[in-house]
């Protein structure tokens, strides 16, 4: 099945799935609102049943997810967790729930550190991190973690709570291509953030800055290096100024994108220290984040996963920043693109060889088919050629 | 070319052009122009390049975002098929184009669908026409048009006048890793009016040669000769990196003259190779004539793929180039080069490929009648012809009615009187295999197979031979080298077919497959009434004084039958179990049966030399059965079965139970006379009286041994039974079999 990248329409939120061309199925951080689980509210896609459409089922007709990454745990990357996701033993999975079960938890080490005034969770955060802790008291207990229950760490906890989890843990500038506890070929990740930090840079580490930051790379019928995806979460713009500093001798490499998911919903301080609501076009972009996010190859699609981007000083998302993502783009005759845009079905790219090939949408309604259908009558059959 | 002076069906092309128009990603530029000569219509296609290769404005193939078609609707269309093509600089670099439609200056055809267009679009239409122009243009740009992996696409050749009869499978063979070059004779046809060039070459590549070969032309009509020509096949060794040098471009094959081939040459890394071939051939070769003699030059180019329609990785690229005396070779840059097709030589391989059938075991046959001939026929079409054919008889005019030979000429029925051996032997080894005959009978026949051992020796002996002395011959023990047999025949005037497998180690065999056969039968209405018939065949007369003894029935009748005998055998397994396959007709079809048989237990006849008691697993089960049921005492019962003297076989195939009035005892068991003999009747009735009672068995609480008393019993039977009869004991150590021959005439005594 080719790879695919899809970008559930959830306003200013994250929700991305990834379909490597081994069908495994990674998804990035889940934004699953209220009215989107409202059979009645036609506002708000049901941006669950959509995901669950996309999800194969396994021998016992539960749905799964290979691998799912939770880029930060801030509500608008982890709501709808409790309500859709199976977490606990998988041997406690409630019969005919249509929960889905999270093969392997991709986490940041910020699971590990307590609460605080500026590390408030909400509930979805606190069951992510109360599962990540008990799949990792469980690898502990077994020396492994069992089926259906694995967890991988995605950088170092400052603290040394890493330190024991050498077969679980993803260091900073690592690549990993396993999936599930097995190798996918057609998928790798370089890990970028989160960095190790030193006490001084403690307060710099908001939720937002603890955002995973990597550089998937997937490959497309035998193309190896179909895609690259870019994708950062909240990341501000003091994480992207370091991972400049970071990476600057082998931008290209590490940092070069066919696909990017804006950081923040397309915030303008994922670019900038300046605030753009309050000094409008006054606002400076930082050189440094900006060379770190504007490593477009030719044809890069930037995707800013936000409800629409309007031209007034609000942010995110920020129409200062689809600017600059503009400009970066113009080099390689690129295109940018909101999801909010796109209507109310996800916005999905086919990897190719070429590179992505955005998926055509399906007539929207009934009347729009049977128009189609007018238009575009298709075979009703063919007759058999009879052998002479 | 327009075939009706009628004006231009405008509709049907507007109904085409929106129907190809109709593709999601193409779009018809502007209305369609009309002319005298037909119409013309162009659509936009958007490729849907990858994100990448659309910024860069073409595929790494030159394929572009959005590609130009044009269809060319013919003045007569829809009787005549449109024509499309792409703009005129789309790189000609690709499998699937027209090469020979597609010069320079003109527009690039794509070979979008495979197979005949007019068909396509009949039985499709044209959106499905457009959705295959995408999907080409599509694989264009992914370079995917190399059958999406499945192998390396060879280039077409298709504008080739001269042909070469060349088994490339053979050629792939002699390549080595090192490279090199070989020089083979060629035989052909050829055009006597040329210049520099024989202007027709229709070529058999032959054995390997020296490049002394004679080269020689002989007239056999005023403007042809057959000549005895010479080729080279050059492939190629190492490149720079010492592996294998492999040449992964593809080329259109546009060789024109001496100066391409040796381009062409390079690029496929045998340009050294050929040029050391070339000093041999202008030093050596022995041309006679002044004229120029036609060169067979092969290109063996290493691909990265399996060249499809191949075994292996060389593709062949084949030219004729003029050979002059004394001149030599592929010197004059702008001589001449001519394209040479290839036309496969029929090999098993080329056959099992279009047939589809997997290559099946060795397999020798006997009897070459109507059956038997048109088995083999079929299985040599599939590339599985027999090892050899055995029969003892010459084709008579009456076998023109349904055998797969044929009678050739003006009716002089003389040539039509050899052996069906030698004669169907010599049809089967056109089909790739050197098939063997044998003139002579069954025994014969076996005589031949003993010496075939190890990997020579057939896994099958199929009998066409419909004939009871060889079925049962063959089952003698002294036959039991044979390999498992497998008997076809037909009954009912050829409405019941009948396949019988012989089990693992000929067990079961022939007459105890056919023994099962019958058993089935006598409790088959429907199978009786047409197996066991014993009016089966008629007697034709065929000339003065001669007559066959053969069924009535159409060739076409007798087809569908070994058509369908012919695939069961191609499909046979191997498995232990011997088989009965019943085809029955059911209205034009068949329907078919399929009975297992398991091996039988075989337990040698004391007092019988060579004779064996067969008991088939029904029977032997329903003995050790009754056997249990009668611990303390001996118990018995009536064999029911068939024999054959010609197979020393006593085959039983079921059981009476003992009558009543029967007598158990620890150390006797004497059977009853209550009813028996009414019993036994019905059984015969049922069965055309070809199953009866042959014996009779009893059990010992210890040792199968036979006591003096069942030795006694086995004489007085053998005293007054006409028939062979048996005397089957099971005891404890299994089953023992005693008889006794018919030693002397009966004397109307009775026992």
């Amino acid at each position: 099945m080719t790879a695919r990248v899809s970008f559930f329409p959830v306003g200013c939120g994250d929700m991305t799935l990834v379909r490597t061309d081994n069908s495994r199925n990674v998804l990035i951080d889940i934004n699953v609102r209220c009215a989107a689980d409202d059979p009645d509210d036609d506002d708000c896609p049901d941006v669950a049943r959509q995901l669950k459409d996309r999800l194969p089922t396994d021998s016992e007709g539960r749905r799964y997810v290979d691998a799912m990454m939770l880029s930060h745990p801030d509500a608008d990357h982890c709501r709808g967790l409790e309500t859709h996701f199976h977490l606990g033993p998988i041997t406690d999975y409630p019969k005919n729930s249509d929960k889905i079960v999270i093969r392997e938890m991709w986490s940041s080490p910020i699971v590990f550190r307590r609460a605080e005034k500026d590390h408030v969770l909400c509930d979805d955060a606190k069951a992510w991190a109360a599962e990540a802790r008990r799949r990792v008291k469980r690898y502990r207990e077994l020396g492994a973690c069992p089926d259906q229950e694995r967890i991988l760490i995605l950088g170092e906890d400052v603290d040394g709570k890493t330190d024991d989890l050498e077969a679980i843990l993803v260091k900073v500038d690592d690549t990993w291509s396993r999936i599930d506890g097995a190798e996918d070929g057609a998928f790798s990740a370089l890990l970028l953030a989160p960095m190790p930090v030193d006490d001084e840079e403690e307060e710099t580490l908001s939720k937002n800055n603890s955002s995973i930051v990597s550089r998937m790379i997937l490959s497309s019928g035998g193309t190896a290096d179909a895609c690259r995806f870019l994708s950062g979460g909240d990341a501000e713009v003091a994480i992207w100024e370091r991972l400049w500093t970071r990476n600057e001798e082998s931008a290209a490499e590490h940092l070069g994108y066919d696909l990017l998911q804006t950081p923040h919903h397309c915030s303008w301080h994922s670019l900038s220290w300046d605030s753009w609501s309050k000094l409008g076009e006054a606002v400076e972009v930082s050189e440094d984040a900006r060379s770190a996010l504007g490593q477009a190859r030719d044809g890069a699609v930037i995707v800013a996963s936000s409800k629409a981007i309007t031209d007034d000083d609000s942010d995110p998302p920020c129409i200062r920043a689809k600017r600059e993502y503009e400009d970066i783009l113009d080099a390689v005759d690129g295109s940018f693109i909101c999801v909010a845009d796109v209507g109310d079905d996800p916005l999905e790219y086919d990897v190719k060889p070429g590179g992505l090939e955005e998926v055509r949408k399906a007539a929207a309604s009934v009347a729009a088919a049977a128009a189609a259908a007018v238009a575009s009558p298709v075979i009703i059959g063919r007759q058999p050629l009879p052998h002479g | 070319m327009a075939r009706a002076s009628k004006p231009l069906d405008r509709d049907a092309v507007l109904f085409a052009v929106r129907q190809f128009g109709s593709h999601p990603e193409i779009t018809l530029l502007g209305e369609p122009a009309f002319t005298a000569a037909g119409a013309v219509a162009r659509f936009d296609v958007d490729v849907r390049l990858g994100s990448r290769w659309r910024a860069r404005g073409e595929s790494p193939t030159g394929v572009m975002p959005y590609e130009s078609v044009q269809i060319d609707f013919p003045a007569d269309f829809p009787l005549s098929t449109p024509d499309l093509s792409l703009r005129q600089d789309f790189s000609r670099n690709h499998p699937h184009i027209q090469r020979w439609l597609t010069p320079d200056d003109k527009r690039v055809v794509p070979c979008v669908v495979d197979g005949d267009l007019s068909e396509f679009l009949a039985a499709a239409g044209y959106r499905a026409w457009a959705d295959q122009t995408w999907t080409w243009l599509d694989n264009a740009a992914h370079g995917r048009l190399m059958q999406g992996g499945r192998g390396w696409e060879p280039a077409r050749r298709d504008e080739a006048q001269e042909l070469l009869v060349v088994d490339q499978d053979r050629l792939s063979a002699l390549a080595t890793d090192g490279g090199g070059f070989q020089f083979f004779k060629t035989r052909y046809l050829g055009g006597l009016d040329r210049q520099t060039l024989t202007p027709r070459f229709e070529g058999e590549l032959g054995d390997a040669c020296t490049v002394k070969h004679e080269l020689r032309e002989r007239l056999v009509d005023p403007e042809w000769v057959i000549g005895d020509g010479l080729a080279v096949a050059v492939w190629p060794g190492p490149g720079p990196d010492k592996s294998p040098f492999v040449c992964d471009e593809y080329l259109p094959d546009d060789v024109r003259t001496v100066a391409d081939l040796w381009e062409r040459a390079r690029r496929y890394g045998v340009d050294a190779l050929l040029a050391a071939a070339q000093a041999l051939i202008n030093a050596r070769a022995a041309v006679r004539t002044g004229r120029p003699f036609p060169l067979i030059v092969i290109l063996l180019a290493r691909r990265p793929d399996i060249v499809l329609g191949t075994s292996g990785r060389l593709e062949a690229s084949t030219y004729l180039a003029p050979l002059y005396s004394p001149a030599g070779a592929l010197a004059a840059p702008d001589d001449e080069v001519r394209l040479v097709g290839h036309r496969k030589t029929i090999t098993e391989r080329l056959l099992r490929t279009l047939s589809g059938d997997p290559a099946a075991p060795r397999w020798v046959l006997l009897g070459c009648g109507s059956l038997g001939s048109k088995v083999a026929l079929h299985a040599a079409r599939s590339g599985n012809a027999p090892e050899r054919v055995g029969d003892n008889g010459r084709l008579l005019p009456h076998n023109a009615a349904r055998h797969a030979l044929y009678p050739e000429g003006s009716g002089l029925a003389a040539g039509w009187f050899s052996a069906k051996a030698e004669a169907l032997a010599e049809t089967l080894s056109g089909f790739g295999r050197e098939v063997k005959p044998v003139v002579g009978d069954h025994a014969d026949f076996a005589d031949t197979i003993k010496p075939m051992r190890g990997k020579s020796r057939p896994t099958w002996l199929v009998n066409t031979t419909a004939s009871l002395v060889a079925r049962e011959t063959l089952a003698r023990p002294a036959f039991a080298f044979l390999p498992r047999g497998v008997e076809m025949s037909l009954f009912a005037a050829g409405d019941i077919g009948y396949v019988g497998v012989e089990g693992a180690a000929r067990n079961p065999n022939a007459v105890e497959v056919i023994a099962s056969l019958y058993q089935q039968a006598a409790s088959d209405d429907h199978l009786r009434q047409r197996v066991l018939r014993a009016d089966q065949l008629t007697r034709v007369p065929t000339g003065q004084g001669c007559g066959s003894v053969t069924m009535v029935m159409s060739d076409a009748h007798l087809s569908v039958m070994a058509a369908a005998m012919a695939e069961l055998f191609a499909r046979l397994g191997g498995g232990d179990a011997g088989t009965i396959h019943l085809l029955r007709r059911d209205g034009p079809g068949l329907a078919h049966d399929q009975i297992e048989v398991d091996a039988f237990e075989r337990a040698p006849m004391e007092g019988m030399p060579g004779w064996t008691l067969s008991i088939s697993p029904a029977v032997r089960a329903k003995i050790l059965v009754q056997k249990a049921q009668y611990p303390k005492v001996e118990t018995g019962g009536v064999l029911v079965g068939w024999s054959s003297v010609l197979a020393q076989r006593i085959v039983v195939t079921d059981l009476v139970d003992a009558p009543i009035d029967s007598q158990r005892s620890p150390g006797l068991f004497v059977l009853g006379r209550k009813g028996l003999s009414d019993r036994l009747a019905a059984l015969a009735d049922s069965s055309g009286g070809l199953l009866t009672c042959v014996g009779t068995w009893h059990s010992h609480l210890g040792s199968a041994r036979p006591s003096d008393i069942d030795r006694g019993s086995a004489v007085l039977v053998g005293t007054c039974e006409t028939r062979p009869m048996g005397l089957l004991i099971v005891g404890a150590d299994g089953f023992r079999a005693i008889a006794h021959g018919p030693s002397r005439p009966r004397t109307g005594q009775t026992p």
